[in-house]
């Protein structure tokens, strides 16, 4: 019988403003607010909250009172978190009411959405520590799965998140390294042993991508037909893992195509349906055995149609800038502990990984994509302005 | 009163991207202190159609009503420059000719213009130009046009009103091509316009005998009438003044195309932040090579080093040069390069290239081969670790500057067109 494994996941960056050469040693307030930006935070942040964050945390609210068997994992950076606090804390509120029936995982992630995992592996423990303590001290949970930023994995990576405690890690069902093999069973890591999850990329974006697509052969998408693809082919199967950007629901698929009801009675189905099962990442580790290995030593991520890291760092604009941010870890390590504080959140906010994805040049079928979520007019852009904020810190810091 | 000269240009402040049209903006002014009357034909898009358009205006800003294009208009006007000398200039007559002649063709093929389109629109842009100049103008004393897009302009109001033409270069295709090979459609424009024109003017020795040699016209046709500067305008805006504080800076302002030498300014950054962590080097300007020189920059390792300010006008551009501990133009071909004598008037230290006409005006600049990347280095090393040493090379340059002045450049022009008439 196949389980299905719902994970969303909730990030907001902390965007720059725009900074010019001549902020470059005036000012330090490199993510302030500026209602007159289009992509201030606060707007942004406020916007997503009504068009997807309150009516979809309203939608399961509702859903896990009314279908007991429904359950599913939330994970969130500690960066949306500082958001929701700021300009949204009734979310917080309903988080905890959630979190609050026992029925909704939370799992572990870097608290700044970084690749330090990728970058500097001290760093990488110390922002997983870092949130591991926020979500401790807001909801009183301690993660226990881990999601790396953006789903990306490592065999390397794998067994520093085992060696942190974790018992098991999400990761992209990515066809260059399943082979042919599917995702629909529980692997583990080469050399940590730690159990994965992988994410079953085409029924996750379906809902993800497709939900609202005309051209899709299969538009328009119905929960009944959505419940069969998930039972039918999948009877021998062990674990359908549906993994996908919380904001799909209302920010990417719009309310008026349907996104929420369609949910809602697809949950109210899968409910019903003694031939599946839904389960959140820890009862789907405790539940299966692995069957096989799943190795990569290159890295792999859910983004684009490349399921790499190009998004982040595929051009020399964003080799250089990850380069110069993280040569600078071991100076932070060593400067005098006032002034330090606003300096590493600084460095730290300054890694999340948003701020590479605007400089990404790449512009096949993923170019929209990419500027959808920008601020910046063009990849070189995005590039010009954080290499302002850059020479500033490298000011404050060499 | 005397009769009115007929100027011909293509490029005027605030629709300006470069040099040629501060120093258009110039000479009328400097034109309009002597008391020698002028009416200056630009093009410009319309928007609200027609053929052209006359407007009055001080020479400090035309009029917002007719802004250029999009882009031209959301570029910010400074208006702080015109309050300070309005009062004392004449207004300005200016013929507007609707078109959308793009100053630099190397820019336009980037959005999407050939040479020809230019070219040909060049000569419409001409066409109409001399009939406005034959019905409304008759009483003009002679034409006085500004680079290749108004050599047909020139060369057409020449032959209706049987007057003389007075083609002042102040960059030509050779120079542009920054040593590649120059369009040939543009070049021929510019011989034309150089064996018909009845007076030569250039910026320089140096481009004089570029044109010499390139096009084979006799020395004696030309005249050398260097650009000037009028002394900066006084901001007081204190909150800018600490940007890149504690940095060691060093500037670069101009287009970002091949003419210019970017990319050896960035070599040359290259090499100075191998020895000297703190410097920041900077480049102000937009154009062709923006996307490839900052990929350039980010593969060498520049990040956070080297910083681009984008297209830089009024305060902003005086606050750089003021912060600047090192000006460089390390130009491939420069006829001129007024932003040497902008540098120079905040007394900061020029460095410039031995192919610029401006190196004949600042005797005391470090002048140096465009390529010769070790040396431009130990030069700013030098400044920027010897503090005594710039003080003296910005003392020096800001001294030889301040004696330039438009009004000397317009008594001279004065003086050329009384020996040709």
């Amino acid at each position: 019988m196949p389980r299905v494994c719902w994970y969303f996941q909730i990030h907001q960056p902390w965007r720059l403003r725009p900074y010019s050469i001549f902020d470059v040693g005036n000012r330090h307030d490199y993510f302030a607010t500026d209602s007159s930006l289009d992509f201030d935070n606060e707007t942004v942040l406020k916007k997503v909250a009504d068009k997807s964050y309150r009516p979809m945390f309203a939608l399961l609210e509702e859903l896990l009172t009314e279908y007991q068997d429904f359950v599913f994992a939330l994970s969130f950076s500690g960066v949306v978190l500082e958001q929701f606090q700021e300009f949204a804390p009734d979310l917080i509120s309903s988080l905890q009411r959630m979190v609050k029936t026992q029925r909704v995982e939370l799992l572990g992630e870097t608290y700044y959405h970084s690749l330090a995992s990728l970058y500097d592996p001290p760093e990488f423990a110390d922002q997983v520590a870092l949130h591991a303590q926020t979500i401790k001290s807001l909801f009183g949970e301690k993660p226990n799965i881990f999601r790396n930023t953006e789903l990306i994995y490592t065999d390397q990576v794998a067994k520093q998140v085992g060696q942190l405690g974790f018992k098991g890690m999400l990761a992209e069902g990515a066809d260059q390294v399943l082979q042919g093999r599917s995702p629909t069973k529980l692997y583990q890591s080469p050399n940590g042993e730690l159990p994965l999850l992988l994410k079953h990329y085409q029924l996750s974006d379906d809902i993800a991508f497709r939900f609202s697509q005309r051209s899709w052969a299969s538009w328009p998408l119905t929960a009944d037909k959505f419940e069969y693809w998930l039972t039918q082919p999948f009877q021998n199967d062990d674990i359908i893992n549906l993994f996908m950007d919380f904001e799909t629901f209302g920010e990417h698929q719009w309310e008026s195509e349907g996104i929420f009801p369609f949910f809602r009675e697809l949950i109210k189905l899968l409910n019903s349906n003694q031939a599946v099962e839904m389960v959140t990442p820890t009862q789907a580790v405790t539940d299966l055995q692995p069957v096989d290995i799943f190795s990569s030593d290159t890295p792999i991520s859910w983004a684009d149609v490349d399921r790499d890291i190009t998004a982040w760092v595929g051009n020399p604009l964003q080799h250089d800038v990850i380069n110069r941010l993280y040569s600078l870890g071991d100076k932070l390590q060593h400067l005098p502990k006032d002034g330090a504080a606003s300096l590493l959140a600084d460095w730290r906010r300054l890694q999340t990984s948003d701020h590479f994805y605007y400089m990404c040049t790449k512009w096949a079928n993923d170019g929209d994509v990419h500027a959808y979520f920008s601020p910046y007019q063009t990849p070189y852009e995005a590039y010009n302005n954080y290499n302002n904020v850059l020479a500033d810190l490298l000011t404050r810091i060499e | 009163m005397d009769k009115p000269v007929f100027m011909i240009g293509w490029e005027f402040p605030p629709h300006n991207s470069g040099g040629l049209g501060v120093a258009c903006q110039g000479i009328a002014r400097g034109l309009q202190q002597i008391g020698q009357p002028l009416v200056f034909a630009l093009p410009q898009q319309l928007p609200s159609g027609g053929s052209y358009r006359k407007v009055r205006t001080n020479t400090d800003f035309v009029s917002s009503s007719v802004k250029k294009d999009k882009s031209a208009a959301s570029r910010s006007v400074d208006r702080l420059t015109t309050a300070e000398q309005a009062g004392e200039l004449s207004e300005l007559e200016m013929i507007l000719v609707n078109s959308n002649l793009e100053p630099y063709w190397r820019q336009s093929k980037f959005t999407g213009f050939s040479s020809g389109d230019i070219v040909a629109e060049s000569h419409r842009y001409g066409r109409v130009v001399a009939e406005v100049a034959a019905s409304d103008y008759p009483e003009a004393k002679l034409f006085h046009a500004h680079d290749w897009m108004s050599v047909p302009a020139g060369l057409a109001a020449r032959q209706k009103m049987k007057k003389p033409l007075v083609l002042h270069i102040h960059s030509t295709e050779f120079d542009r091509a920054g040593g590649g090979q120059p369009n040939q459609e543009i070049a021929e424009v510019e011989w034309q316009g150089l064996t018909k024109a009845d007076k030569i003017v250039t910026v320089s020795h140096y481009t004089k005998q570029l044109i010499v040699n390139k096009y084979s016209i006799p020395a004696d046709k030309i005249e050398v009438i260097y650009n000037g500067i009028d002394p900066n305008p006084d901001y007081h805006n204190q909150p800018l003044a600490k940007f890149l504080a504690d940095r060691p800076v060093i500037v670069f302002v101009g287009r970002l195309t091949i003419q210019k030498g970017p990319e050896y300014f960035l070599a040359v950054a290259k090499k100075v932040i191998e020895q000297n962590k703190k410097a920041i080097f900077v480049l102000a300007g937009q154009g062709d090579m923006y996307q490839s020189l900052l990929v350039s920059s980010a593969y060498q390792g520049l990040s956070g080093s080297v910083l681009f300010a984008g297209f830089l006008r009024g305060k902003e551009k005086q606050m750089l040069y003021q912060r600047a501990d090192v000006f460089v133009m390390p130009s491939v071909s420069e006829p001129f390069g007024i932003a040497a004598l902008e540098a120079a008037l905040e007394k900061t230290p020029v460095i410039v290239s031995k192919n610029s006409g401006v190196s004949e005006v600042l005797p005391k600049a470090y002048a140096v081969d465009f390529w010769d990347i070790n040396k431009m280095s130990s030069q700013i090393l030098e400044l920027i670790e010897k503090p005594q040493k710039r003080h003296q090379a910005g003392e020096d340059v800001y001294r030889q500057a301040s004696a330039l002045s438009w009004r000397a450049v317009a008594q001279q022009l004065k003086h050329l067109y009384e020996e040709i008439l």
